[in-house]
């Protein structure tokens, strides 16, 4: 995927000078310098196929347009991206596209979203001389669990064929026929099953390839993205979050309306799984958004200013008392390093606490491409933290406990409510930081909740070691905040080493910290 | 008359409307389909030639056929445009009159 660091040649583009990377194409030299030469069937992960011929230009010497995808830039290149004989070849192109192309844009999903749209709008703006019948072919066939295809919006680019052919290797889709009679069709008996099917309604340029999941739920147009990481697995794939900033009169089912891909060459590059793409009702579904008050002595109201200054009493009290043995904690692996490492910092080195356990969802199965069978995102960055990974053992927590802080509603999955009931029963206080209202929330004396992976920023330490920052990609409902912010603040108030604490208005502060006390964590920050 | 590097000598009785017919229909169906210009061009202009014969042409069609055809010309995947083209383009401007009287 990645090429080798070629010397630079110069070339001139559209007269001005540009650098480019010897063996590199046109194409690749010109967005490098951030001119855009349109293009349907060529897409970065595969080879150049040159069948669209959108990509045209004019290279000095040459008597033909030559493509710019497939042409390798030599030294003094001349290249013309915008001469009247490009522009010319171009709305060309665009009008056979569009000859026998359905215009329906009215009622297509892609509208607003849609590449040959775009070139419309930049290079056609011409009136249809086309006054024959369009071939009829068919509109809503039923390719794959999730996607729709619709052959007379296809302008066989082939990309879809191509990711079957070249990433999953499941060859569901083939070009059949001939002419103008070709169309993109499913084998006799396939179905496009694998894990990876979201990705064809992504890198499908026109409305062929729709996503049932997508489908005319809402308009293109009316979503706003956010880059976030997936969190479903320890590959950490890099994604954009589309979400609907909402209407003022009405209110919408929900917020979060598609997951795609962002390239990453080292990590996922261009693709992300179907579990990732369409897993996102987590993002949605049975989220807290108040502080849950169940048990709590005297007239104390909890709020977010005032959470650290309770949780910094309670555990000040146990520490004067020496008594910091019973004091438990349950986190998981959704934390993110910078919350893990306060987590550490706090509990483990500051105040010796032995019984901490990690309660995640049960282990999962790889497909042998980027989904992992680990189904949370920060386990190596854990375990590199210094964490000593174990599961939760309910006589062992119990056991003496006091006072019990624990993280993430996946405690639930692991044991019987009934077996979880007695164990907690026996400690005498609780505090648990969930995102969800869930059952096991009415266990706890308090329930806090918290900001999602999409909803705060940090970093997670992929399966590979790699450490990957975010930002906030939506906004957490309610009074959810997220839990680094608590945990400095309770840093600060326990006393000890409070300056080391104060030094932390944001995950980034915490990450180069971490850089110094950590060398696995140094690279990113030197 | 050279396409595809054949040469196909025709009598003046023959309508040139009927060798335009068939020399469209030819290319269109040899397209193979892969790449734009040639894959819907040819069918396009087999259309319009298609129309013409049925008696339902315009005047405005030949100047469509000769775009159409000049705008497949160099600019596809293989040399079948440009041998399609090629043919198309010399019989509409050669035998442009006669082309007229049928519309």
């Amino acid at each position: 995927m990645q090429e080798k660091a070629n010397e630079m040649i110069k070339i001139f583009i559209d007269k001005e000078p540009v650098d480019a990377e010897e063996g590199t194409t046109v194409l690749k030299a010109a967005e490098r310098a951030g001119i855009h030469i349109p293009h349907l069937c060529y897409h970065p992960a595969f080879p150049p196929e040159g069948s669209c011929r959108m990509c045209l230009v004019e290279i000095e010497g040459f008597p033909k347009l030559e493509l710019a995808c497939s042409t390798v830039v030599k030294e003094e290149m001349e290249i013309s991206t915008k001469s009247e004989r490009v522009v010319e070849a171009r709305k060309a192109v665009l009008e056979f596209l569009l000859a026998e192309h359905p215009l329906d844009c009215p009622i297509c999903d892609k509208a607003g979203d849609c590449k040959l749209q775009d070139y419309y709008d930049e290079y056609g703006l011409f009136e249809s001389q086309f006054k024959e019948a369009k071939e009829k072919r068919e509109k809503k066939l039923k390719i794959g669990k999730s996607l729709i295809l619709d052959q007379e919006r296809c302008i066989l680019c082939t990309r879809c064929v191509r990711f079957l052919k070249e990433v999953t290797k499941t060859q569901d889709l083939g070009v059949f026929h001939r002419g103008v009679h070709s169309s993109v069709n499913i084998y006799e008996g396939a179905s496009i099953e694998n894990n990876y099917s979201g990705n064809l309604a992504e890198i499908c340029p026109v409305g062929a390839i729709t996503d049932e999941d997508f489908r005319f739920k809402t308009r293109s147009w009316f979503l706003e993205e956010g880059e976030s990481i997936c969190p479903l697995c320890s590959r950490g794939c890099n994604i954009l979050i589309e979400y609907h900033p909402g209407f003022s009169r009405f209110e919408l089912p929900k917020r979060v309306y598609r997951i795609k891909a962002r390239e990453n060459p080292e990590v996922n590059g261009f693709w992300i799984c179907d579990r990732g793409r369409y897993g996102y009702s987590y993002l949605e579904e049975g989220r807290a958004d108040k502080i849950i008050m169940n048990k709590i002595e005297g007239e104390n109201v909890l709020t977010w200013e005032n959470i650290s200054e309770y949780l910094g009493e309670k555990i000040k009290r146990l520490s004067y008392a020496k008594k910091t043995s019973g004091i438990a904690l349950i986190l998981h692996t959704w934390l993110s390093n910078e919350e893990l490492f306060l987590l550490h910092k706090i509990f483990k080195d500051d105040l010796k606490v032995e019984k901490i356990f990690f309660a995640d969802l049960p282990e999962g199965e790889a497909d042998g491409f980027l989904l992992t069978s680990e189904p949370s995102p920060n386990r190596r960055g854990a375990q590199e933290i210094g964490f000593d990974i174990k599961a939760v053992d309910l006589d062992a927590l119990a056991g003496g406990t006091d006072f019990l802080l624990a993280f993430g509603p996946f405690l639930s999955g692991l044991f019987s409510p009934k077996d979880l009931k007695s164990a907690l029963d026996k400690i005498k206080r609780k505090v648990l930081f969930s995102s969800y209202t869930h059952e096991l929330n009415s266990l706890f004396d308090i329930v806090i909740p918290v900001a999602l992976i999409a909803e705060k920023e940090g970093s997670l330490t992929n399966v590979e070691g790699i450490v990957q920052g975010f930002q906030p990609a939506l906004k957490p409902p309610g009074e959810s905040l997220p839990e680094w912010k608590v945990l400095s603040d309770l840093g600060k108030e326990l006393g000890k080493d409070s300056k080391f604490y104060s030094e932390f208005p944001s995950p980034e502060a915490i990450l180069s910290e971490m850089g110094k006390k950590i060398p696995f964590f140094k690279k990113k920050n030197d | 008359m050279l396409g595809s590097a054949a040469i196909i000598v025709i009598d003046d009785k023959t309508s040139i409307l009927d060798v335009l017919k068939v020399v469209t229909k030819f290319y269109s169906h040899e397209s193979c389909g892969q790449c734009t210009p040639c894959r819907i061009g040819n069918s396009w202009i087999n259309k319009i030639v298609k129309r013409i014969a049925e008696g339902k042409g315009k005047k405005e069609d030949i100047d469509s056929i000769l775009r159409l055809a000049s705008n497949i010309e160099g600019n596809t995947l293989c040399p079948l445009g440009d041998a399609a083209a090629m043919p198309i383009l010399s019989i509409t401007k050669k035998f442009r009159k006669e082309l007229e009287s049928h519309v």
